[in-house]
């Protein structure tokens, strides 16, 4: 019996000696790891974790879209759930949740890129591929930045003020000031021209079209360099634009497919880039489905004039279906639990960025008939001839609607713009290059830590 | 050994005697009988007799929970037997398990006991929300009144900002699994699965000197709690049955009937579209003339309450055992909410020889839990009862739920008909926290014991949603499913080696030494499916189209080396010192280890003055200070990381995360206490009385960065807090003979101030950071009424007083008052008349403010009301010139802020409740019986009056820490009636 006690005694002891080693304070990491990068395929991964990033539902997930899409002459909101108000009604504060959010997300996926940009690593055998990603990573941080520039840069309020460009990531005190918005166009435009050119090199021009590559980076620079306006920039986008047309991969699609399209994830012939979302990542309730659909929050609504403007014949006013005498954009976000890929480049934007960018240069007038009547022939429309700058510009709002681009479209235009009430009758007017809530406030979380930001006046 | 020690044994004989109680003369089982200055002791049979060998000369210590304390010298004589006297107010002689054999509850010890009689048979779920009143220097916030939540308890204010606040639970010695760790719930709280009948004490310790044994957890003071144990004699029933009914404690808002809705729409539209919307809501949106309350309609008829337990104990002087089950069962007010729990524990201790016991521990508690969907989920029956328009029935005629149009069931409004859901869909939780401990105890010699503790503690949460495809949440996926299950496992390993000595006759030594090491393992998997057909199935692989799965893992250590040091001087002086190291893996390398203390001492000045004991029988003066810590951040605070998840397009991602800071080390807590306890006329008034100042340094402070950065925050340890106060308890036998009256009080105030911070003047939400003010400070524009000239809103242009503007954006933000009760206590008085007996108690808080979160949706001005009604006070509005009104002139889509954040929706909380009454008759008092020690039958009313000073403040004022309201379950009212029989 004694003898059981004391090697019970001594047992504990040995326990008790051997517990407390300071390898027992060392414990595994399950879900996270060193931030080291390894391997090409960390690259790769990292460049999918910024695209993932960038399907947050206040980024391009919704909130990106619906800002694009509510102000400007499209669209109203009706307020039926309380959503995007503040961007509807201009009467944001500067506490505004959608104001905070998108800037947090943007920073949060530029902070993701300037990773992979600036990665070391380094795999002699596969420098292609390395290329390749910095080469996404560039093109899709210019594209970041543009998407600050126009949501926070005083661009169209009479303003200088860009925003804070952070190239490196950096977690430590940082409190950088705002750029200027010639400064934020210089980095944008050196981004794009840098990462058109590593895709270039990487000898990769193709791939899948949920990631960017060398011809939907030169859909967006086209994109970017219509909405810069300048003489120079209208040239480039001309120049980027006819790379893409330049590929045969990529079709117009026909009337009898058009509403189908928006409903195909990552495979249809028109689409030159998608941000994918997928069953497993669905947005659900936070989708543009459900703010744009009667089957779910249906806030943002078509202004009736718009929707009035389209021919009988046009395809694209099928887009549209009535409840209760309501009219509701129902088939480009289609799917309600939201699990539709991002459609974010489509070849018919391209077609109309060079006939716009050709009509402004008065480069070829035969060319920009063909550019738009490839897109208008398969709408059920009757062919242009001698097409002008405003039927253009008509047409790419009438193909263009409810995918964020018109806000943006009618700013470079230097057009003001109308406000509608909840009813969708028009109520205000904002004045081009004047009125300060054309933009949104730099988040008052951003001027209370970091004093060095300047504030966007009229919040 | 190499002690040795010189003991006198002077003649020894062996003395008896029987212990009784003075009230009703019975004999007093299990009272521990000591010899004073020694270890030796034994304790009163069942029968209350004992047997002890000593010396003449030496002094017998009697004492037993919540009796005063009893010497008396051995003389000549025997025999010596011994009445005691009941002692509302005790604070010492309760048992509780410490490390080893040994209590961690010093004399020098800043600590309040709640005693077991104060707690059983509460219809309240959760042990810690049981502690509210009865003891000083706590809060608890319930913050909603879904049985089973979870709730916050604060010891001696808030010590840190963005690491832990939540205390240490030690239950039976061993700190365990504590909070909420449910995923699909609203809430939850693992401590929960504990049955309050089977604690005989809990203990909450408030001073370094008490807290720093406990070192890295300890900053926010220690909960202790102790379990019933046997005691010898014969086996000794207890029976009790419980059954009553729930009401809400405080009845709320009340949201708008049709007509009143309608009246408030109209006046919106007219006044801003024009008279053509005169009659627009019964004409275009109630043609049908539907008034349905929703606030009803979410309600259960009658919301049961009820409770069994059976306990047996009793032992021989080898083996003592403890054996209980208990049923408890609450629903809430709103249906498809409730808890109820089985539990059982087995405590055994058996004395294998001279030297050697063994113990264990084993409790099982089996918790079932519904919650509802909480804050601004359109699911939230709290939700529908303000947002849902009453113009929208609830059924159709043929007694089916009205879920609106085929192809989009929603209500008018957009919403869900939540009483539909509330039959159809659930969210539930079975939780199963198993513990064992196993006790090892080996009196090496007389005065040297070692003792060794293993704890193995295992929480299982299996929990289940439901969502159906007809109407809600689930109507476009065709009905959706989710299980997910969790499970903690814990495991603590104590050696203690415990000391006892003597030098000379009065100077008594107690030596501790400590090794413990723990281990906390976490995991859990989740699974979900959409796309179910038939109803009735919510098994995850019924759904036909399987949605994912997804599990994570981690573990978390800690070690410790502690020892102390007890002194006293002929119980007159007493001294204690404690030094514990401890490790913790959430640090780097370099900083995992940190060093904790304390010191301090006690005097008894009564006892060096020998007065009469009908004068002053105790008097003792305490000091301690001490230095305690904190490390409760996540494990990957210290690290720069790449994090994984999700996939895009079928590839694998990286995230870049975790905001590195290598150099992040302990927060550091130096609470330094003054105390005095004393005892007047017999006992008869025993009170106490604390001031404490509590330093955080190190803060470990969650730093917001630039969002430019692409992070939002990184912890680092930058500035310090403090927080001061003072405590009074003071406790009486008014009246002693048959008509008893003790009356007891428990006041505490507790003050909060940020003394440095890195970066001041932080803004989050509704509060700020700001040096000199409270850490929970209010921070947002001062409303100033309404212009009875034009009904605009107004707001004071600095934030505090004179000019005012209708622009919001031109009023500045300045602070507001805090949320956290800076002054709270209980009350409690009782009274016993031969066989009556009532006992109350009210309990309060004062200087804090509620702030409404939802009152920008709910009492905006006729900016919402036309989609979501809101409150009836909408009612009170300006209507024209010279109108005084409590809301702005209502407007249609306004767009004039005046909902905006202000101090418009934030309310005094100040308030006072009358947490429990009960009325009891014990039979046996009356008709004294052979076969039964008690039977009581009693009325218990529990929050039965709630008086809040703020005539404005329509919601519950006891609500979360943050303050701010959140459709939360309202608090509970029960009234039950029970019967108690022990034997």
């Amino acid at each position: 019996m004694k003898n059981i006690y004391k090697i019970l005694f001594a047992g504990l002891f040995l326990l008790t000696v051997t517990a407390c080693s300071n390898d027992f304070l060392e414990n595994e990491q399950f879900s996270t790891t060193p931030q080291n990068i390894e391997s090409v395929e960390d690259l790769k991964a990292l460049m999918s974790g910024a695209m993932i990033r960038s399907k947050d539902v206040t980024y391009y997930g919704r909130d990106m879209i619906v800002f694009g899409t509510v102000r400007g002459d499209v669209a109203f909101s009706d307020a039926n759930s309380g959503r995007f108000r503040s961007p509807a009604y201009y009467n944001m504060i500067s506490t505004d949740a959608y104001a905070a959010d998108t800037f947090t997300q943007i920073y949060r996926v530029i902070g993701q890129l300037n990773v992979i940009i600036n990665s070391t690593f380094q795999n002699a055998s596969r420098e292609a591929e390395i290329k390749n990603i910095k080469g996404q990573a560039l093109v899709w941080r210019a594209n970041a930045y543009l998407d600050l520039l126009k949501l926070y840069g005083q661009e169209h309020t009479g303003g200088t003020l860009g925003v804070p460009l952070i190239l490196e990531y950096n977690t430590g005190a940082d409190k950088p000031a705002r750029a200027t918005v010639a400064e934020t166009h210089a980095q944008i435009t050196a981004d794009f021209e840098a990462g058109i050119a590593l895709l270039e090199e990487s000898g990769t021009l193709k791939g899948p079209k949920d990631l960017i590559n060398y011809y939907s980076a030169n859909g967006l620079a086209a994109r970017y360099y219509l909405y810069k306006n300048t003489p120079e920039s209208i040239q480039l986008a001309y120049d980027r634009a006819s790379v893409v047309i330049g590929n045969t991969d990529y079709k117009v699609v026909g009337a009898d497919l058009y509403l189908n399209s928006f409903s195909e994830n990552l495979t249809s012939q028109n689409s030159i880039f998608e941000i994918a979302v997928g069953d497993k990542a669905r947005l659900g309730t936070n989708s543009l489905a459900y703010i744009y659909k009667k089957q779910g929050y249906g806030d943002i609504r078509p202004v009736a004039d718009f929707v009035n403007s389209f021919d009988a014949a046009d395809i694209r006013s099928k887009a549209f279906t009535v409840t209760n005498g309501n009219k509701y954009v129902s088939s480009k976000y289609p799917d309600m639990s939201g699990n539709n890929s991002i459609k974010f480049l489509r070849f018919e934007e391209v077609l109309l960025t060079r006939a716009e960018a050709n009509l402004i240069l008065g480069i070829d007038p035969v060319e920009a008939d063909n550019d738009v009547n490839r897109v208008v022939t398969n709408r059920g429309l009757a062919p242009f001839v001698g097409v002008t700058l405003a039927q253009v510009r008509e047409q790419r709002k009438k193909e263009l609607f409810f995918e964020g681009q018109t806000y943006w479209d009618m700013l470079r235009q230097g057009l003001d713009i109308p406000q509608y009430d909840p009813a969708g009758n028009l109520v205000d007017t904002h004045v081009y290059g004047q009125d300060p809530k054309l933009i949104f406030p730099i988040p008052q979380r951003e001027l209370d830590v970091n004093k060095n930001i300047q504030p966007n006046p009229g919040f | 050994m190499a002690f040795v020690m010189q003991i006198s044994l002077a003649q020894e004989k062996s003395v008896s005697g029987t212990v009784t109680s003075v009230s009703d003369g019975l004999p007093l089982p299990g009272v521990n009988v000591l010899v004073k200055g020694t270890t030796r002791g034994v304790q009163t049979d069942f029968d209350g007799n004992y047997a002890i060998k000593v010396s003449t000369g030496e002094t017998l210590v009697f004492s037993f929970v919540s009796m005063v304390k009893k010497e008396v010298v051995v003389g000549s004589s025997n025999t010596i037997d011994v009445t005691m006297q009941e002692d509302i107010a005790a604070l010492d002689e309760v048992v509780v398990v410490g490390y080893g054999t040994k209590s961690t509850v010093n004399e020098t010890s800043s600590a309040s006991v709640v005693s077991a009689d104060q707690m059983e048979d509460r219809p309240i779920a959760g042990v810690n929300n049981l502690l509210k009143g009865f003891s000083t220097g706590v809060v608890v916030n319930a913050g909603s009144g879904q049985p089973g939540a979870g709730s916050v308890v604060r010891i001696r204010g808030i010590s840190s900002l963005n690491a832990g606040t939540e205390p240490l639970y030690v239950i039976d010695g061993v700190p365990v699994i504590s909070g909420d760790y449910s995923r699909l719930n609203t809430t939850s709280d693992v401590l929960s699965s504990i049955n309050s009948n089977d604690i005989e004490s809990m203990t909450v310790l408030k001073d370094a000197s008490a807290t720093a044994i406990y070192g890295a957890r300890a900053a926010n003071g220690v909960i202790l709690i102790t379990t019933k144990s046997g005691k010898s004699g014969s086996p000794r029933f207890g029976f009790s049955i419980e059954s009553g009914f729930n009401e809400k404690a405080v009845d709320g808002p009340r949201n708008l009937t049709a007509a009143e809705w309608a009246e408030l729409v109209d006046e919106g539209l007219v006044n801003a579209l024009g008279s053509a919307y005169e009659g627009y809501t019964n004409d275009r949106l109630n043609p049908n003339g539907v008034d349905t309350n929703w606030g009803d309609a979410i309600e259960r008829g009658t919301a049961n309450q009820q409770q069994v337990n059976f306990s047996v104990s009793g032992g021989t002087d080898k083996l003592r055992y403890f054996s209980s089950l208990g049923f408890f069962d609450q629903e809430s007010i709103v249906r498809n909410s409730m808890f109820n729990r089985t539990s059982g524990r087995l405590k055994v201790t058996y004395k294998l020889s001279d030297k050697i016991t063994i113990g264990q521990n084993i409790n099982a508690g089996f918790t079932n839990l519904k919650t509802l969907s909480s804050g601004g989920g359109f699911a939230n029956p709290m939700l529908a009862k303000y947002f849902a328009r009453p113009s929208d029935p609830v059924r159709n005629e043929d007694g089916t739920f009205y879920i609106g149009p085929a192809g989009n069931p929603r209500m008018s409004n957009g919403l869900f008909n939540v009483p539909m859901l509330l039959e159809n869909n659930f969210n539930k939780a079975r939780t199963l926290k198993l513990t064992g401990i196993t006790d090892f105890s080996y009196d090496i010699t007389e005065n040297l014991n070692f003792s060794s503790r293993l704890s193995l503690d295992n929480t299982m949460i299996e929990e289940d949603s439901y969502q159906n495809p007809l109407h809600g949440d689930g109507f476009t996926p065709k009905g959706r499913a989710y299980a997910y299950d969790t499970r903690v496992f814990d495991y603590v390993f104590q050696n203690s080696l415990n000391y006892d000595f003597n030098l000379g006759d009065k100077n008594n030594f107690s030596v501790l030494l400590v090794q413990e090491a723990q281990k906390n393992h976490y995991r859990n998997v989740s699974a979900s499916s959409e796309g179910y057909g038939k109803g009735g199935f919510y098994t995850v692989s019924v759904g036909s189209n399987i949605l994912g799965a997804a599990g994570t893992r981690s573990q978390s250590t800690n070690a410790a080396y502690l020892g102390s040091l007890s002194y006293n001087f002929d119980n007159q002086l007493f001294l204690d010192a404690t030094f514990r190291r401890e490790g913790n893996s959430n640090f780097a390398e370099e900083n995992k280890w940190g060093n904790f203390w304390s010191v301090s001492g006690a005097y008894d000045v009564a006892k060096g003055l020998d007065f009469d004991a009908s004068s002053v029988n105790e008097l003792k003066v305490r000091v301690s200070y001490g230095q305690v810590g904190n490390a409760s951040i996540g494990s990957t605070s210290s690290l720069e990381y790449f994090s994984f998840g999700g996939e895009y397009g079928g590839r694998i991602p990286l995230f870049v995360g975790g905001v590195a800071n290598p150099d992040l080390t302990w927060e550091v807590n130096k609470p330094l206490n003054f105390g005095l306890d004393f005892g007047l006329f017999n006992n008869r008034l025993t009170g106490s009385f604390d001031y404490f100042i509590k330093k955080t340094e190190d803060l470990l402070y969650s730093i917001p960065l630039s969002l430019t950065t692409g992070q939002t925050s990184k912890f680092v340890n930058a500035g310090s807090l403090e927080n001061k106060g003072f405590e009074i308890g003071l406790g009486g036998r008014i009246f002693d003979n048959d008509f008893k009256w003790n009356s007891r009080i428990n006041f505490s105030f507790v003050e909060n101030e940020l003394t440095s911070l890195l970066q001041n003047d932080v803004i989050s939400g509704t509060k700020i950071l700001r040096e000199g003010e409270s850490i929970n400070t209010y921070y947002m524009r001062k409303w100033a009424g309404v212009d009875p000239a034009n009904g605009d809103p107004l707001w004071y242009i600095n934030g505090k007083d004179g000019a005012t503007t209708n622009v919001y954006s031109k009023a500045e933000r300045a602070t507001q008052g805090n949320s956290l009760p800076n002054y709270t206590g209980g009350f409690i008085n009782n009274f016993s008349y031969k066989g009556f007996s009532i006992e109350t108690m009210l309990t309060f808080a004062f200087d804090y403010k509620v702030y409404d979160g939802w009152a920008a949706y709910l009492q905006s001005a006729g900016s919402y009301t036309l989609s979501y009604p809101g409150y009836a006070n909408n009612l009170d509005r300006w209507q024209e010139p010279g109108d005084v009104a409590l809301n702005p002139k209502n407007v249609y889509n306004n767009s004039n802020q005046n909902q905006a954040t202000s101090t418009r929706f934030l309310y005094d909380g100040d308030h006072i409740r009358f947490s429990n009454l009960q009325i009891g008759y014990d039979f046996t008092k009356v008709f004294p019986s052979s076969t039964f020690s008690s039977v009581l039958l009693y009325l218990r009313g529990t929050n039965i009056i709630t008086y809040t000073f703020d005539d404005l403040l329509e919601h519950d004022p006891e609500t979360r820490t943050s303050g701010v309201t959140d459709l939360d379950l309202p608090p509970l009212k029960s009234y039950t009636v029970g019967v108690k029989v022990s034997f």
